[in-house]
């Protein structure tokens, strides 16, 4: 666009013209050109400049009327109506000059005489000021009229300028203003409309004109700022134009048709800016494109060709520029090209990045056609001689010779050849790979704004390719390379092989040998084969040749001697030479992302995946490559985690360089293989043991191939389990085969093998000893046995955890909690055996807590044997599991040596040994009246109601409820220290224990103990149960693992209530009665209050015995006393019988007794018994009976 | 006249002599070459125009294009040295298609419309994209300027009629490149009546 004159690139301003009065001029011509729109201003001194200015143009029109024009427009035309031709002339004159003396009146009359013969032949309006000293300045009215008259101007182009003070200035300014811009509107408006009649009368004389007079209606439409006709009439200039072609044979072809470009050009470039400037963004995108549909056509002749592509290119710079300068303010492209889907216009034709595009891609165009140009010329020197003095002539795109005549120029016409000469001269000026390369810049950068990768990349991609031309080989290889990224990324083959081509070509240029390799590998590693490119042409596939299965050969080949160090490859420069030799070694890394893992794919998988240590284990190394011929490895070398498994694979068929290698890995293990080629898409497979000595991970990490004595491939190892397909090679249609022969393991297969610990050869045991009891030290027994290891530095560690899990003991919850919740403890580790007393000391690292326990091993030779005991203790009746682990080394000397580990576990339930219960008695037969006992009825959940000093009879007895017979050694009760002893006294009835305490699981110990409250208290604490067992010790086998102590347990036993009873009933006969012998039957009623108690009472009939005494009645009891009722009764029967049923009410508590049905029956035998062995018994039951 | 026309000629011969000598302008001289009758025939004015409109219809390129935008299957339909020319324009048009399919027009007619319409016009070409509903690309590369919508349309049903045949093949592995030599004639006779349907 800069190349464009100003006054094309810039809206035409109107011209006006100040004469005389000069000192004025700086001050009115300032004021125009600050107007909106501004006006020009041409300021003349004196009057004789204006004939000058104004005369010489009049020339013009003369000569353009009778024969045809010598081209379509003047070059200089619309410059001259710029600067030089003015609309509007405003004479200035001072009012004294006017208003003064006859000489002075004269002397301005001619002077405006002189004017207006000057301005009459170009239609150029008049104005006439007259210059005030001040607002007071009288001037004569005659003199004024006179001078309109001779001026021949209307009174209102007449206009008075008083500069004196400021506000008449500025009022004189803008009047002065307003008449200047309309009659230069008038002025424009009359010659466009002069001239328009010529076009719609089609009164010219030839296509030129026609062309010429619309550009010029146009540009006076300009001047108004008539933007629609202006529009129109350029639209129109360029339709006649384009129908000119063809049939305008004023010019050699060739120049013809650059002249109808040039104009064409400046036409275009009217109508694009008027139409963006307007904001029609989308019209002027049209247009642009029936401009470019005109004119893409139109090569013109072979030998200019290159001029055509030149004006092209310029199109579409031009375009761009247009458009960028515009875009910034119009809406956003996208929207716009949404909004117009019917026209077909996309939108990527509303983004300057496009013609930036094509704009380098025309002018690439340009350049081949014109280097073709030149080396058709013979001699390059005859240019510069033969197109001197050829020159841009008078009409736009036309070229003369200069001829120098005398002292003036003319124009000559040239021929063709001459202006193809003169053209090529020029071309030759510049440099248009630095044009090409700004130009791709800018759309490569445009792009990258728009995020649009692939037509940024295609650009860079040319950006690359020019640098290539240009012989800048490392920006050329930058560019090159990240292009390939992108191709390599979607898997276009073809344009990766293309940008790896000239990649490849930089480096062997720029002596680079590394990337050199690895561009050629990658190439020759390509997907592709000669069937699905059918015609690709050589010359356009760069440096690389056409993607080909032969071209891949032969780079794989010369790859190949380049590596083996057979050849080496001269790059430009001489100092840099491309060749691998032993002070130029060449190290290739393929990583799991490489786009050189085609080359070599190296898949390693183990055939187990966790193999014990010292076992043999298989291993396959599979090797994959794409490249087209086969490839011999002359050595593999494969790397572990742990390099001591290290080992290289070397080739049967290439002994000779092997020995190098070795040397400086002495100790490593060497196979050698029958063969190492790598066939293309076929996997070499080596299968080897590998014995793992030590546990742990074992991962293959790399391998490393070495082709030739200087080049390795470092190869990452990958698992087939969770290997990537080649990601350009995966779209092929290729058989695919197993990196494995194992299919499954080609599935599963991985790099990594764990090996496992040694299998221990200890005995750990623990002793099974049934259930627990609550209460005592249970004993587990541990024992080791070293079978095949001798035991280092072993360890055992003992866990508790609950069964029903949640509940871990662990120490952290110990802590936390308090001693309660503990209900197993491990006590203690006892019994160990310590073999070494000198060690004892050192490793008894005896960390016992309340769920775990650490305690160490000394050392045990395989033989030897160990043991200890784990006491636990359970408080409450609870399964737990107990862990205990061994860790041991079977090598004493290693310090880091792998720890082998034995596991054993044993759930333990612990259980209550005995369950105690009670039960209180009243002597026989002997009833006191508790009254509590009559409220009771509601109240269930009351204490037992003992009666205060009277005896009452409590009954513990003990069940076992374990599997084991169990030793009772004693029961007691033990008062409780807060209640005295003095309130209730509790003596056992017997100090004698039955069976001797022993009692088998499911029997029941009973022990009878006399209670005497003796406090009157409402909750009488009873005291506690001690009961003192042990597990039997001649009942089983497991009598090592229990302790011998006794075990206490206790019972608590609950509070009872204590009253007083008022009254005490006590039945009093004869343990047996004898048939027909009567005997006598007591009640005694005590009375324990100090009240007169009334007691009624009534016996009722019974069948079985005869009775004496009255039935009812009722008797009094004095306080503190006791009245007996006496019966005599006679059994009529024998047996167990009922005495006849007494039943007492006490009147004042209202409460009833009747004894129950045990303590009123009677046994009577037929006869007198004769007992021999009834003394125990009868004493038993008289002590009972007494108390 | 007759002298421009002798002009002409000359001009031609020396093209022709200066062929041998530079083999780097074979494209050139050989597109003149193609147009030498015509421009000897007519005065050079009208064998200017005569360039300018020779019908030019037929199908250059046409491409399938793959999810991860990878090439499928492409097949060019020209003489010249432009395949590798063809491969960039329909690398390029992935863009286009990517921001059609990215940002869809408000005003589209369908939503389920499979035709993309005209993707870009670049120097003498135009590129057409179509979208079947498995996202894969079909790109169509034509040197028809003025081409129907109806005709390219008419076209992509046909060619994915063609290629739904060609990837029902149960020896086809989905995602990998046609080689189907079935699904290429059968292309080929598709490009081939386009050719003739729209330049009739």
């Amino acid at each position: 666009m800069e190349e464009y004159p100003e006054e094309l690139r810039t809206p035409p301003v109107a011209l006006a013209a100040l004469v005389g009065c000069s000192d004025h001029h700086p001050a009115i011509s300032g004021h125009l050109h600050s107007l909106q729109p501004p006006m020009n201003v041409l300021a003349l001194p004196d009057f004789s400049k204006v004939q000058v200015v104004l005369a010489r143009k009049a020339k013009d029109p003369a000569a353009s009327g009778d024969h045809p024009p010598g081209g379509i427009l003047r070059r200089d035309w619309l410059l001259k109506h710029r600067t030089r031709v003015p609309a509007v002339v405003a004479a200035m004159f001072a009012a004294d000059r006017v208003s003064g003396d006859p000489a002075q009146w004269l002397q301005v009359s001619s002077e405006l005489e002189g004017l207006k013969a000057a301005a009459r032949p170009r239609n150029v309006k008049l104005v006439v000021i007259v210059v005030q000293s001040s607002s007071a300045d009288e001037i004569n009215e005659d003199r004024m009229i006179a001078l309109r008259k001779r001026a021949e101007v209307d009174s209102k182009y007449l206009v008075t300028y008083t500069p004196s003070d400021a506000l008449e200035l500025t009022q004189s300014l803008n009047r002065l203003a307003n008449t200047v811009v309309e009659l230069a509107n008038t002025y424009y408006r009359d010659e466009g409309r002069r001239i328009k009649t010529r076009v719609e009368k089609k009164s010219f004389s030839s296509i030129e004109l026609n062309i010429r007079y619309c550009f010029k209606v146009a540009v006076y439409a300009e001047f108004r700022r008539d933007w629609v006709e202006a529009l129109r009439f350029y639209e129109e200039a360029y339709r006649v134009l384009r129908e000119m072609i063809g049939t305008s044979t004023r010019l050699p072809p060739i120049q013809r048709l650059v002249e109808i470009k040039h104009v064409a050009e400046q036409l275009h470039f009217k109508v694009s800016t008027l139409l963006l400037h307007g904001g029609k963004i989308i019209e002027a995108v049209t247009w642009f494109r029936h401009h470019n549909a005109s004119y893409k056509r139109l090569i013109g002749a072979p030998e200019a060709i290159y001029l055509h592509w030149e004006w092209m290119s310029r199109q579409f710079l031009v375009f761009a520029e247009l458009l960028e300068t515009s875009s910034a303010t119009t809406q956003s492209i996208s929207s716009v090209a949404a909004d117009n889907p019917d026209r077909g216009l996309t939108e990527w034709e509303f983004r300057p990045a496009y013609y930036y595009q094509l704009a380098a891609h025309y002018l690439k165009k340009k350049r081949s056609s014109l280097d073709i140009a030149l080396s058709m010329l013979v001699n390059a020197n005859e240019i510069d001689g033969r197109a001197e003095s050829v020159a841009p002539s008078t009409f736009v795109g036309q070229f003369s010779r200069l001829l120098e005549q005398g002292d003036g120029l003319s124009f000559q016409p040239i021929d063709d050849e001459e202006y193809i000469h003169y053209a090529l001269a020029e071309g030759k000026r510049f440099q248009d790979s630095y044009e090409i390369i700004a130009l791709f810049k800018k759309s490569y950068e445009s792009y990258g704004n728009l995020k649009v990768q692939r037509m940024g990349s295609t650009c860079g991609l040319e950006i690359a390719k020019e640098y290539f031309s240009a012989g800048d080989f490392t920006t050329a290889m930058q560019f090159f390379d990240n292009f390939a990224q992108l191709y390599r990324q979607e898997g276009w083959v073809i344009l990766l092989w293309e940008a790896l081509g000239y990649s490849r070509e930089c480096s062997k240029k720029m002596g680079a040998v590394k990337n050199f390799v690895e561009s050629s590998l990658e190439m020759a590693s390509l997907p592709v084969s000669s069937d699905d490119i059918q015609s690709l042409g050589f010359k356009e596939c760069g440096p690389a040749g056409p993607p080909s299965l032969p071209e891949r050969e032969s780079i794989h080949k010369e790859v190949l001697e380049l590596v083996s160090g057979e050849s080496g490859i001269r790059s430009v420069e001489e100092s840099n030479d491309l060749n691998v030799t032993e002070g130029n070694p060449l190290h290739l890394e393929i990583d799991l992302v490489s786009p050189l893992r085609s080359v070599l794919l190296a898949s390693v998988a183990f055939h187990e995946q966790t193999v014990k240590p010292g076992a043999s284990t298989l291993m396959t190394l599979s090797l994959l490559s794409q490249l087209p011929l086969t490839t011999e490895i002359d050595q593999l070398e494969v790397q572990f985690n742990q390099s001591e498994y290290n080992f290289t694979i070397t080739n049967a068929a290439r002994p000779q360089s092997t020995s190098k290698i070795t040397s400086g890995q002495q100790n490593n293990r060497v196979e050698i293989a029958a063969s190492l080629s790598l066939v293309t898409n076929k996997w070499l497979r080596l299968t080897y043991g590998i014995k793992s000595e030590q546990s742990g991970k074992l991962e293959c990490i790399s391998v490393i191939a070495k082709l030739g004595p200087h080049f390795t491939i470092f190869c990452r190892a990958e698992s087939p389990a969770s290997m990537d397909g080649l990601p350009l090679w995966k779209f092929e249609d290729r058989v695919e085969t197993y990196p494995t022969k194992d299919p499954a393991l080609a599935i599963t297969g991985q790099k990594v093998i764990q090996v496992e610990e040694a299998e221990p050869l200890v005995d750990l045991n623990l002793g099974d000893s049934g259930a627990a009891l609550v209460g005592e030290s249970f004993m587990v027994p541990v024992s080791i046995v070293a079978r095949g290891h001798d035991i280092y530095s072993g360890e055992l560690k003992i866990n508790l955890v609950d069964v029903k899990g949640g509940g871990l003991f662990s120490p952290r919850e110990i802590e936390s909690s308090t001693m309660d919740g503990h209900h197993v403890e491990l006590l203690s580790v006892a019994g160990a055996e310590w073999e070494d007393e000198s060690q004892k000391e050192a490793d008894k690292i005896n960390n016992i807590q309340q769920s775990f326990g650490l305690v160490s091993i000394p050392f045990l030779k395989i033989g030897d044997t160990w043991s200890c005991k784990l006491e636990i203790k359970w408080h409450r009746p609870k399964p737990i599991m107990l862990y205990v682990s061994l860790g041991y080394s079977p090598h004493g000397n290693e310090f880091n040596a792998q720890k082998i580990h034995v596991h054993k576990s044993l759930q333990i339930e612990g259980k209550n040994p005995v369950l105690i219960s009670h039960r209180f008695m009243l002597p026989f037969r002997r009833d006191p009246l508790l009254l509590s006992k009559m409220k009771a009825v509601s109240e269930n959940n009351q204490f037992t109601s003992l009666p205060l000093n009277e005896t009452s009879i409590l009954i513990l007895s003990a069940k076992n409820c374990t599997e084991v017979p169990l030793q009772v050694e004693s029961l007691s009760v033990e008062v409780d220290e807060d209640c005295a002893a003095t309130s209730c006294s509790i003596k056992p009835g017997s100090e004698v224990l039955a069976n001797s305490g022993l009692l088998v699981p499911g029997e029941e110990f009973r022990k009878v103990f006399m209670v005497i409250p003796q406090v009157n208290s409402s909750t009488l604490g009873m005291g506690t149960v001690l009961l003192r067992w042990r597990r039997d010790p001649g009942s089983g086998e497991q009598v090592s693992c229990i302790q011998e102590d006794s075990v206490l347990t206790r019972h608590k036993l609950p509070d009872v209530n204590v009253e007083l009873a008022p009254l005490t009933i006590t039945l009093e006969c004869p343990p047996y009665g004898i048939l027909g012998d009567p005997f006598t039957y007591f009640i005694k009623i005590h009375n324990q209050t100090q009240l007169l108690q009334e007691v009624k009472f009534s016996l009722a009939d019974s069948q079985s015995f005869v009775l004496s005494g009255s039935h009812n009645g009722t008797v009094y009891v004095l306080p503190k006393s006791e009245h007996i009722l006496s019966y005599k009764l006679v059994p009529l029967a024998s047996g167990s019988l009922q005495l006849p049923k007494v039943t007492l009410t006490s009147v004042r508590y209202s409460a009833g007794f009747q004894p129950s049905v045990n303590a009123s029956t009677v046994f009577v035998y037929p006869s007198k018994p004769h007992f021999k062995v009834a003394d125990q018994r009868e004493s038993r039951t008289e002590s009972v009976a007494a108390k | 006249m007759l002298l421009s026309r002798v002009r002409e000629e000359r001009s031609l011969q020396a093209a022709g002599t200066r062929q041998r000598a530079t083999p780097n302008g074979c494209a050139t001289i050989s597109r003149v070459k193609n147009r030498g009758p015509a421009g000897l025939d007519s005065a050079s004015a009208s064998a200017v125009e005569e360039e300018a409109t020779k019908p030019e219809k037929m199908i250059v390129c046409i491409a399938v294009v793959g999810h991860q935008n990878n090439p499928l299957y492409i097949q060019s339909f020209t003489e010249a040295d432009d395949a590798l020319k063809l491969h960039h324009i329909v690398h390029c048009s992935l863009d286009v298609v990517d921001e059609r399919v990215n940002n869809p027009k408000k005003s589209g007619p369908l939503l389920n419309e499979t035709f993309l319409g005209l993707l870009y016009p670049t120097e003498n070409y135009k590129v057409y994209g179509y979208l079947t509903n498995t996202k894969v690309k079909f790109i169509l590369v034509t040197t028809d300027l003025d081409v129907k919508d109806a005709d390219v349309r008419n076209f992509f049903r046909r060619f994915h009629a063609a290629y739904v045949d060609a990837v029902s093949n149960p020896f086809h592995v989905p995602g990998k490149k046609i080689t189907s030599r079935t699904f290429a004639e059968r292309v080929s006779t598709i490009v081939k009546a386009f050719g003739l349907s729209s330049a009739g």
